[in-house]
């Protein structure tokens, strides 16, 4: 193998990208031909420096939490594969147990609800939950300054009336909005759903056609979602699920 | 038992190859600053299609398929930094010759080279043209074979080659010169 064919075969065999045989031949020329080898070196020590250079940036910290977070609570926010109706029972839920488990009961949860669509999103059902309770704190620590306990032990029931409820769509991501009333604080909790091409799903909508106004039970759950009215609950938080399913108690206080 | 969730498992595909992917967007951002909106986009929207990814294939590849579409798309939005690319490289045989032998001495002191050459290397980089800036990325930093290149940037594979073959002339002949600039070598060499 001459200089010329050598020089032309250089970059792919640095990259190990050529066949034995060739691959053979030019280390032979290599060894042979020291301007060639000088030549080699030259390039590897190119490439050397480029990557001990590049490898020193890497993705600032801050960044990969966010990511993290944005891609966890996008998954939440989907609503994966949580039925309508429980995913407004857990909401609910998920209220009371804020509600109780916060630190100062009267200034930050009704800093956060009063008044405002304070968006929310289900945590209710272990197995599909993303986070970790000790993420899920920090999260809305960090967010909406609020503490919040996951603490299982607590057994305290509490009311929740339901004040009124609607279907909207924040972008092309359709939500379950119920505006409640706990403690004498007045409260909106959103859940958010699994986005069909931006259209409500079938299921929604034709829970919005039978829940509306009336009494319906959908797995098992009693719910009534009033455009003005109430329908009040008492909402366990001992278990997730299990507890809201039997804590239920349609129009009784 | 429960379903493992979605995120949980593309977080964990996506975790050892995140530098990677920072790494890359910064160097083939219009600014080093848009590197972190580009790898946001590119990082959201394969969540998205994650539901199309398919399980045992190479995620790297696949993420970085994605990240490239995301710079396409965002890089026409934004004109990318100024500054001339890098000349074409000369094909003078005896100067290239001279120039390789001087380029080799040089190499017999590195770290002084490396030292002084540090910021202006990833200049130089910087103004390699589109296509040779990454394919030599995607090889020689990413660890990309030419036919994972190929692949990723829906090009030949004898293109692949060419461009990275071509991207490492153009940096030795950018960093001889910076070399003579900084009194490392003289021309004549």
């Amino acid at each position: 193998m001459d200089c010329q064919t050598a020089r032309k075969w250089m970059s792919p065999y640095l990259d190990s990208e050529l066949e034995t045989a060739k691959t053979f031949e030019i280390g032979e020329h290599l060894r042979a031909c020291e301007p060639c080898r000088r030549r080699f070196d030259a390039e590897r020590h190119v490439d050397d420096m480029l990557r001990d250079r590049l490898s020193r940036e890497s993705m600032p910290p801050a960044l990969w939490h966010q990511l993290r977070k944005e891609v966890n609570r996008s998954e939440l926010l989907s609503g994966f594969r949580i039925p309508a109706v429980i995913a407004t029972a857990a909401g609910i839920m998920l209220f009371a147990v804020l509600y109780m488990a916060s630190g100062d009961r009267s200034a930050k949860p009704s800093e956060v609800f009063t008044g405002q669509w304070a968006h929310y999103v289900n945590q209710s059902v272990p197995s599909e939950s993303m986070l970790s309770d000790a993420e899920i704190e920090k999260a809305l620590l960090d967010d909406y300054g609020l503490r919040f306990s996951t603490a299982r032990e607590d057994t305290h029931r509490h009311p929740v009336k339901v004040m009124g409820g609607r279907y909207v769509l924040f972008g092309s991501q359709p939500a379950l909005e119920l505006r409640v009333k706990c403690c004498g604080k007045d409260a909106v909790i959103t859940t958010f759903l699994r986005s069909n091409a931006g259209k409500l799903p079938r299921g929604i909508q034709e829970l919005e056609r039978e829940a509306f106004g009336k009494d319906v039970k959908r797995d098992g759950v009693n719910i009534r979602v009033n455009t003005v009215g109430e329908a009040e609950f008492f909402i366990a938080s001992e278990h997730y699920l299990d507890g809201l399913m039997d804590a239920i108690q349609p129009g009784k206080a | 038992m429960a379903q493992r969730p979605a995120a949980a498992e593309f977080l964990d595909l996506l975790e050892p190859i995140r530098n990677s992917v920072y790494r890359y967007a910064a160097r083939m951002a219009w600014g080093d600053d848009h590197a972190s909106d580009i790898v946001q986009e590119a990082v959201m929207t394969a969540w998205r299609e994650f539901g199309r990814f398919e399980a045992n294939t190479n995620f790297k590849a696949w993420m970085f398929r994605i990240l490239i579409n995301t710079i396409y798309r965002l890089n026409k939005r934004v004109a990318r930094h100024g500054g001339p690319q890098l000349d074409e490289v000369h094909h003078d045989l005896h100067a290239t010759m001279e120039r390789e032998e001087a380029w080799s001495s040089l190499m017999e002191q590195p770290e002084r080279l490396r030292e002084m050459l540090d910021d202006r290397l990833v200049a130089s980089l910087d103004r390699l043209g589109t296509d040779e800036r990454q394919c030599l990325l995607l090889r020689m930093l990413e660890g990309f074979s030419y036919k994972e290149i190929s692949a990723v940037l829906d090009i030949p594979m004898g293109t692949a080659m060419s461009h990275v073959h071509r991207a490492r002339l153009k940096l030795r002949e950018e960093l001889a010169a910076l070399a003579v600039e900084n009194g490392l070598l003289r021309e004549s060499a």
